[in-house]
């Protein structure tokens, strides 16, 4: 399965994809949100993106919203993984049309059961 | 406003440990050398809590947890890494010690220095919580600050 990461941190891309990649994906990397919706064009369909809330240029939820509203990647499924704890923030973020949310710091076993509610757990 | 120091060391502690592996132990009374060159990561925070999260640490140590993080050797990053990895780990620490704070806030995108002699100071904010820890030998601190008036 192909997987899209979308966080502005290096870092925090190189701990993802390497999580990823344990649990069976291929990833490609997008600096933010406009940089994924060219990804998206570019290098999909994605059966998943694992997006960050704050970044520069188009933050998380403004990538979400635009998904979601431009049905380009309809049976993509979207992951939020972010710092962003407040209850109102998580219900605009599924609201928007993320499946769900991963709060930082997170461990493999917490991304991965996440997946399986998802239906995105490699056997 | 009042976090305790417990909490901001739990919280630092816990981004650290699940995120790098690096093990962190609270010390009383110290502060980040600034002598040696340096790492200063800042996130403010803006709405119902205003302040900033503030991590500093010597250049070497902010290396050694980008290593982990990049699971590269230390020597192989490049200082722009470093600052990044660093910046990552204030926006963590300070993502989960605002859910102690009043809400709604929002957090910015790091700030990030890096030098000899730094030290990473919010004009008009007080520190209401400041904790250091060592890890193999080396300090860091990390100061959580409120606008004058608020703490």
């Amino acid at each position: 399965m192909k997987a899209l990461i979308v966080d502005d941190s290096r870092a925090m891309r190189m701990i993802l994809a390497r999580t990823l990649k344990e649990l069976g994906f291929d990833a490609v990397e997008a600096l933010h949100g406009g940089d994924a919706l060219e990804q998206i064009a570019v290098c999909g369909p994605f059966d998943l993106a694992l997006v960050d809330w704050n970044m520069p240029e188009m933050d998380g939820l403004e990538f979400v919203r635009h998904v979601r509203g431009t049905h380009c990647a309809d049976s993509m499924r979207i992951v939020m993984v972010t710092t962003e704890s407040e209850a109102e923030r998580v219900a605009a973020a599924l609201a928007a049309g993320a499946d769900e949310y991963v709060m930082k710091p997170f461990t493999k076993d917490a991304l991965s059961s996440k997946l399986e509610i998802i239906g995105l757990a490699l056997p | 406003m009042r976090i305790e120091t417990e909490t901001l060391e739990q919280v630092v502690t816990e981004v650290l440990a699940t995120m790098t592996g690096v093990v962190a132990s609270p010390v009383c009374d110290a502060r980040a050398s600034t002598v040696r060159r340096s790492v200063a990561a800042c996130i403010h925070l803006t709405g119902a809590y205003t302040g900033a999260v503030v991590i500093t640490m010597p250049e070497e140590l902010g290396r050694r947890i980008a290593a982990s993080m990049f699971a590269a050797d230390p020597s192989a990053l490049s200082d722009g890494e470093v600052m990044d990895a660093v910046g990552e780990i204030a926006n963590m620490v300070a993502g989960s010690v605002r859910s102690a704070l009043p809400m709604p806030n929002a957090i910015s995108l790091p700030s990030v220095s890096e030098g000899t002699g730094l030290r990473m100071d919010v004009p008009g904010s007080v520190a209401v919580a400041t904790t250091a820890f060592v890890v193999d030998g080396d300090i860091f601190d990390v100061v959580l600050s409120a606008r004058a008036g608020e703490a």
